[in-house]
C-alpha cells in the first residue's frame, strides 16, 4: 500500500488521498456543528440510547444527545489539541535543536543530556501525574502533551542542522558578522523545514491519541464536553445496549489519524528525494 | 511456498489450541466445594471494621464479624451477639447481656472486654472511624462482668442499640491491633486472603455460634469496576451475584435466562444541596421556588431510569414514621416564578450546580434540575469535578450541589446530624439552622413511647418541607443481579449483602 | 562497556530520586487529602486533624519525604495509608499480573509481527502486503482502549465467546484462565503489531537487496536458505531492539487496557492510589514502573549498540 500511495507523477498519490480525506474531515468539523440541528449538549432525554435513525443519523447517547454532532465537536477539540500540542513542541523544540546543532560543544551536550533525562521517564506516567494535579482543560492537556514531544522534535532539528551548518552560505553569513539568531532562523531553519514538517505531522497524530487516552482515564476535559476519549469512556456502561456511542467517536478518530498519517508519509516520500538532491 | 507451509503449520497449531481452550468449562463452583462469588463495582479499601465506608466493606463485615444487634429486612432490630438489652428510665444507662459460648476465629471466647475495646477504639480519633460522631453520646463503656456491658451516655438516647447495629460497630477482639492485616471476628466466615483491586476470600467458620449457618463453604468478593463485564460474568456463571446494578444496566440482563434482577427501595437518598447561608439560597423564598419547580417523577425518570421512589426526607418511605399525608406535588411553575420575582430574581437567575463527575446518576440529577429550572428562567451551568475535589473543596462551600447519601439505621441517625444546627453533616452541607428543628430533634431522642416519637418525627418532616434546607428527591432502588441457582438470597434495603443463609443449587 | 553500564545505572538512580520528589510534590498539590478520604466527607475537622497527626501529615514536607525515603532505600516500602497493609506484597502481586500480560503480548507480537513482516517483504506489492500495511495503519490510528472496546462488543456481547474481564484464578482451570487473557492480550497486540511488522518488513527488504544476498543467490543457494540464514539473521536485529523498547512502553501504557478489562495489575493499582492520595503506595508503584521502563530502554540501547557494527558491515558469516 505504501508503494501505491507513493506512486504518481509529481505529487504522490498518498498526498492526494490523505489530503482529500483530511479536508473533508476538517470541513465537516467546521461546518458540521453549525449545520447540525442539535447542540453537543442538547438532551432529548426521552430519546436516549436510540440507534441510528432518520432523526439522529448516528443515534443518541445516554442523555439523548445526538452522537454525530458530538463526534463532530470532538473532531474540533481533538484537531485543536493536536495542532496546539504540536505547535508547542515545535516552538520549543526547533530552536533548541537548531542551537544544539549549530553551536555544538557544551551547549549541545547540555541540551541533549537534559532531553535524555526527560525521555528516560515513562511518558504516560509523567503526563498522568501532571494532568492529575492540574485542572483539566484543552490548553493544559495540549501544553503537557506538547512538552512530551519536545525531545523528538529537538533531535530532528539538531540532526539536520548538524548536516547543513557546514555549508557555504552559513560560513558566508558568519563572515558577514550576522548574529546567531539570524543564522539560526534565516539560514538554517529553511533547510531544516522539510524533516520538521514531516515530524510535525507525525506528532499531530500522537498528540490526538495521547489526549484521547488522558480523557479516557478521566484526566482530560470533563463532561459534558464532547471529546472522543471521554465519549468512549462514558459509553462503556452501555456497550451491550448501545455500542454505537463508543464506535462512532472511535471511527472518527481512526479516519482523522489515518488521513494525517497518510499525508505525513506522503510528505516524507515527496521531500526525501528533494533532500537527496540538495546533496545531503 | 516454503514460507507458506511454515505459516500454515503455525496457523493450524494456533487454531487447535484456541478451540481447545474455548471448550473448557467456565462455571465456577463445579467442584465438590461450594463457592459463592459476588462482585462489586467499588473496591474494599480497609479490612478494619472501624474504617468501613462502602458496600463491599459492609458485605465483608457481614461475613467475618457480628455486631451486638442487627437490623433485618423489615427494618426491625434483632439480637445478634447481645441476647438482650435494657435501658434505664432516663434512657441514659444501657445494659447489654452477651451470648455465651461465642468464639472468635482464633478460638478465644467473646467477653464484655471485647465490646469495651471495640467501642473505645471507635471513639479514639486516631483510629479514623466514620461513626465516631454517632457514638459521641457515649460517656463511658464498662464490662460489668464476663458477659455484661454497661453504657453510660451523655444524654438520653433511645436508639443506642440501633447505632450499635450499624456497619462499623462490628465487635473485634480485645487488644488486637492487626485487624487490617489479619482480621479476626466472630462471624459465619473466616478471612483467608485479600488482593486489593481483585478479590477477598473467606471460608466457612465450622464453629459458628448460630447453628445451621453458613450454608456455603467459601465466599469470594470480587472487584469488577466495569458493570458490563460483571453482568457478562453473571450470565456466564463465573459470578453468582452482582451487587448494586446501576439502573441503566438493568436492561442488559436478559431476564430469566440465567439470572434475574431483584430490587427493593433502599435508604440511599439523592437530592439537591443548597447553601442556606449564601445568596441566593439564604432567602427562603428562593429555596421554596426551587422546591416548586422540581417535578420529582420527572427527575426519577431522568436520573434513575424510573427505578427510584419519591421521598421528601432521609427517613425512608417504608418506615413507620414516614409522613405519608403529603401528596407529592407536581411542579408548580407559577408559584416558582412568583417566589423568585418576590426575592428579586424576576429577570432570571444564573447559577452553577456542582456534582462529582464520577457518579453518572448525580450527573443526570444535575441535568434534570437544569432542564426544569430553564422553564422558570433560571440558567444553571453544570460543573462536574473529580471526587477528591468535590468532597474537599465543593461540598458545603458552593451554593448548589447534588448529593447521594447511604441510608442510616434509625430516624435519629438519619436526621440529627443533618438538620440539627450542630450536626457535623449539616455544617458540611446546607448550613441550616432553626431552633424549632433543634428542639424537635432533641425531644425525639428523649421520647419514651412510640406514639410520641412518631408524632415528633412527623413534625420534623413537616418542618423540612416548610424550610426546604435542601431538596430530597428520591430514594434509590437497590438492585442486585442474581443467578437462578442461588437460593436463600433476599435483598436488604441497607444495600449490603447478607450471605450466611445463601446456598447454591446445582 | 562496563563503564557505560555503570554510568547509565548511576544516572538511572539519580532520575528515580528526582521522580520520587516529583511524585511527592504532585500528591501534595492535589486537592483534598488522604485523611478526609478515609474518614468520609462529613468528618468533623477535629477528627480529620487527629488522623492527620497520626499519619504524620502535619510535619514539614522535607521531614515527611526523608522519613519515607530512608525507609524505602532499605527495602521497606511502608504501609498503605488507606489499607493499612504492607505495600510490598500488594505491589509485587499486581506487578506479577501486569508482567504476565506484558510478556505474553510481547511474545505474540514478536511471532505474529515478524511473520507478517517477512511475508510482506518477500511478497512485496501483493495483496498480502497491502493488506498487512492497511492492518498496520489501523492498529496505530486509534488508542488501545478503542480496540479493547470493539473486541468486547464483538467477541463478548455479540458472539458471547469470551469473558469481558481479564481476571481469573489459575485454580479455576487453566483453560478458563487463558480464555480471560485472550482479549486484553489481543488488544495490546493490535497496537504494537504495526510497528514491529513494518520494521521487520523494511529491514528484511533492505537485506534482500544487499550485495551478499545477491551473491548468495548467484551461488545458486535455494531461496529458503537465503532467506532464513542470511536475510533474516541481520534483518531481525532492528526488530529485536524495537521489541525491547516496546516492553518498556507496555509497562507504562498498560494502565488503559487494565482499566477496560478490569485487570488487577499495577496500572489500575496506580490509578487507585492516586485517587486516594495514598502517597507511599503511589511512590512505590511509580518508582518500580519507572525503573522497569528505564531498564528495558537500557537493554534495548545495549542491544542496539551491540548489533550496529554488524549491520554496518552487513556480514553474517556463511
Amino acid at each position: 500500500m505504501m508503494d501505491f500511495l507513493s506512486g504518481g507523477r509529481r505529487v504522490p498519490r498518498g498526498f492526494i488521498v490523505g489530503g482529500v480525506l483530511l479536508f473533508v474531515i476538517v470541513l465537516m468539523a467546521i461546518i458540521g456543528p453549525a449545520v447540525s440541528p442539535y447542540e453537543y449538549d442538547q438532551m432529548h432525554i426521552m430519546d436516549r440510547l436510540k440507534p441510528p435513525s432518520a432523526r439522529y443519523w448516528l443515534g443518541t447517547d445516554e442523555f439523548g444527545r445526538d452522537v454525530l454532532t458530538r463526534a463532530l465537536y470532538g473532531t474540533q477539540t481533538s484537531l485543536i489539541t493536536g495542532v496546539m500540542a504540536t505547535a508547542v513542541s515545535l516552538v520549543i523544540g526547533v530552536p533548541l535543536g537548531l542551537l544544539a546543532g549549530y553551536r555544538r560543544g557544551i551547549i549541545d551536550e547540555v541540551i541533549m543530556r537534559f532531553l535524555d533525562l526527560v525521555m528516560a521517564f515513562p511518558p504516560l506516567m509523567l503526563v498522568l501525574l501532571v494532568a492529575a494535579v492540574t485542572d483539566p482543560s484543552v490548553w493544559k492537556t495540549a501544553f503537557v502533551v506538547g512538552l512530551l514531544f519536545v525531545p523528538s522534535v529537538t533531535r530532528v532539528a539538531r540532526s539536520i542542522t548538524l548536516d547543513v551548518s557546514s555549508k557555504e552560505f552559513v560560513e558566508a553569513a558568519e563572515a558577514r558578522g550576522e548574529r546567531t539568531s539570524y543564522i539560526l532562523f534565516a539560514e538554517l531553519l529553511p533547510n531544516a523545514l522539510p524533516p520538521i514538517i514531516v515530524e510535525g505531522s507525525l506528532r499531530v497524530t500522537f498528540a490526538i491519541l495521547v489526549a484521547a487516552v488522558l480523557s479516557f482515564l478521566g484526566f482530560g476535559i470533563q463532561p459534558p464536553a464532547s471529546d472522543w476519549g471521554l465519549m468512549i469512556s462514558q459509553a462503556r456502561r452501555f456497550l451491550a445496549q448501545a455500542p454505537w456511542i463508543a464506535i462512532v467517536p472511535g471511527l472518527f478518530m481512526c479516519l482523522t489519524v489515518v488521513s494525517i498519517s497518510i499525508i505525513g508519509d506522503g510528505l516524507r516520500e515527496y521531500l526525501d528525494p528533494r533532500m537527496r538532491r540538495a546533496g545531503r | 511456498m516454503v514460507q507458506q507451509s511454515w505459516l500454515m503449520r503455525l496457523t493450524a497449531v494456533l487454531a487447535i489450541v484456541t478451540s481447545l481452550l474455548l471448550c473448557w468449562p467456565k462455571e465456577v463452583g463445579a467442584q465438590s466445594k461450594s463457592t459463592l462469588v459476588a462482585s462489586f463495582a467499588t473496591g474494599i479499601n480497609s479490612l478494619d471494621p472501624a474504617r468501613f465506608g462502602n458496600l463491599p466493606e459492609y458485605s465483608y463485615g457481614n461475613l467475618v464479624f457480628n455486631a451486638l444487634a442487627y437490623i433485618d429486612e423489615d427494618l426491625k432490630l434483632q439480637p445478634d451477639l447481645a441476647e438482650s438489652w435494657q435501658t434505664s428510665d432516663d434512657l441514659k444507662v444501657w445494659t447489654f447481656k452477651l451470648r455465651d459460648n461465642v468464639k472468635f476465629h482464633d478460638g478465644r471466647p467473646l467477653t464484655a472486654d471485647d465490646v469495651v475495646w471495640t467501642v473505645q477504639r471507635i471513639l479514639d480519633p486516631k483510629t479514623g472511624s466514620r461513626i465516631r460522631a454517632n457514638l459521641q453520646i457515649v460517656k463511658s463503656v464498662t464490662a460489668v462482668d464476663r458477659l455484661t456491658v454497661r453504657f453510660e451516655l451523655n444524654g438520653p438516647y433511645a436508639d443506642l442499640a440501633s447505632v450499635l447495629a450499624d456497619y462499623p460497630a462490628r465487635i473485634v477482639p480485645n487488644g488486637y491491633t492487626d485487624l487490617a492485616k489479619h482480621p479476626i471476628g466472630t462471624g459465619p466466615f473466616k478471612f483467608v486472603s485479600f488482593v486489593p483491586g481483585d478479590r477477598l476470600v473467606a471460608v466457612k467458620n465450622e464453629n459458628y455460634w448460630e447453628k445451621g449457618y453458613p450454608k456455603v463453604d467459601e465466599v469470594r468478593l470480587m472487584h469488577i469496576p466495569e458493570m458490563s463485564s460483571a453482568i457478562t460474568a453473571l450470565e456466564s456463571g463465573s459470578v453468582h451475584i452482582v451487587a448494586d446494578i446501576r439502573p441503566e444496566s438493568i436492561s442488559q440482563i436478559r431476564s430469566g435466562k440465567a439470572a434475574t434482577v431483584q430490587s427493593v427501595p433502599s435508604g440511599t437518598w439523592m437530592g439537591y444541596v443548597m447553601h442556606n447561608e449564601k445568596p441566593p439560597f439564604n432567602d427562603i423564598r428562593v429555596r421554596r421556588a426551587f422546591a416548586a419547580l422540581v417535578d420529582k417523577e420527572e427527575v426519577i425518570k431522568i436520573a434513575s431510569f424510573g427505578t427510584g421512589t419519591v421521598t421528601h426526607s432521609p427517613i425512608p418511605p417504608r418506615h413507620p414514621y414516614f409522613l405519608n399525608e403529603v401528596a407529592t406535588p407536581k411542579a408548580d411553575l407559577a408559584t416558582a416564578k412568583k417566589l423568585l420575582a418576590d426575592a428579586g430574581y424576576a429577570k432570571g437567575l444564573k447559577l452553577k450546580i456542582w456534582y462529582p463527575s464520577a457518579d453518572a446518576e448525580q450527573e443526570r440529577l444535575a441535568l434534570a434540575l437544569r432542564e426544569m429550572a430553564k422553564k422558570a428562567g433560571v440558567d444553571i451551568e453544570l460543573s462536574g469535578v473529580p471526587n477528591d475535589k468535590f468532597y474537599g473543596e465543593v461540598e458545603g462551600k458552593e451554593s448548589l450541589a447534588t448529593t447521594m447519601l447511604y441510608g442510616r439505621p434509625t430516624p435519629d441517625t438519619q436526621t440529627y446530624l443533618w438538620y440539627h444546627s450542630t450536626g457535623s453533616w449539616n455544617r458540611n452541607m446546607w448550613h441550616y439552622s432553626n431552633p424549632k428543628m433543634d428542639a424537635l430533634l432533641e425531644a425525639a431522642r428523649a421520647a419514651k413511647t412510640e406514639e410520641e416519637r412518631t408524632a415528633i418525627y412527623k413534625d420534623v418532616q413537616r418542618t423540612i418541607l416548610e424550610d426546604v434546607p435542601g431538596i430530597v428527591v428520591y430514594v434509590k432502588a437497590i438492585s442486585h443481579g442474581v443467578r437462578n441457582n442461588v437460593e436463600g438470597f433476599s435483598v436488604s434495603p441497607r444495600a449490603w449483602l447478607e450471605l450466611k443463609g445463601v446456598s447454591l443449587k446445582n | 562497556m562496563f563503564v557505560y553500564l555503570g554510568q547509565r545505572i548511576l544516572v538511572m538512580t539519580l532520575l528515580l530520586v528526582v521522580m520520587s520528589i516529583l511524585v511527592f510534590c504532585a500528591i501534595h498539590v492535589l486537592p483534598g487529602n488522604v485523611a478526609i478520604l478515609i474518614l468520609g466527607d462529613s468528618a468533623a475537622p477535629e477528627h480529620v486533624a487527629a488522623l492527620e497527626a497520626k499519619l504524620g501529615l502535619n510535619d514539614p514536607l522535607h521531614v515527611q519525604y526523608w522519613r519515607w525515603a530512608s525507609m524505602f532505600v532499605t527495602g521497606d516500602f511502608g504501609e498503605s495509608l488507606v489499607m493499612e497493609r504492607p505495600i510490598a506484597p500488594i505491589v509485587m502481586e499486581a506487578l506479577g499480573k501486569s508482567l504476565v500480560l506484558a510478556s505474553c503480548t510481547l511474545l505474540i507480537v514478536a511471532l505474529v509481527g515478524i511473520t507478517l513482516g517477512v511475508i510482506s517483504a518477500t511478497r512485496r506489492g501483493s495483496i498480502v502486503d497491502h493488506g498487512a500495511s492497511l492492518f498496520a495503519y489501523l492498529g496505530i490510528s486509534v488508542p488501545e482502549f478503542f480496540w479493547g472496546i470493539v473486541l468486547i462488543i464483538v467477541c463478548v456481547n455479540y458472539l458471547g465467546l469470551l469473558p469481558a474481564s481479564g481476571n481469573a484464578d489459575i485454580s479455576d482451570g487453566i483453560g478458563n484462565y487463558i480464555a480471560h487473557l485472550i482479549l486484553p492480550i489481543a488488544t495490546l497486540t493490535l497496537t504494537l503489531l504495526a510497528h514491529v511488522s513494518r520494521m521487520t518488513r523494511s529491514s528484511v527488504i533492505e537485506e534482500l537487496e544487499s550485495n551478499y544476498v545477491k551473491a548468495a543467490r548467484a551461488k545458486g543457494l535455494p531461496e529458503r536458505i537465503v532467506l532464513f540464514r542470511h536475510a533474516l539473521r541481520n534483518g531481525l536485529l532492528p526488530t529485536i531492539t524495537v521489541l525491547a523498547y516496546d516492553f518498556g512502553w507496555l509497562i507504562g501504557g498498560i494502565v488503559v487496557v487494565e482499566t477496560v478489562f478490569s485487570y488487577p495489575g499495577v496500572g489500575r493499582l496506580l490509578i487507585f492510589a492516586i485517587e486516594r492520595h495514598d502517597l507511599p503506595l503511589v511512590q512505590a508503584i511509580v518508582i518500580l514502573m519507572t525503573a522497569i521502563y528505564m531498564g528495558a530502554n537500557l537493554v534495548a540501547d545495549l542491544l542496539y549498540t551491540c548489533f550496529n557494527p554488524k549491520l554496518r558491515y552487513g556480514g553474517a558469516v556463511e
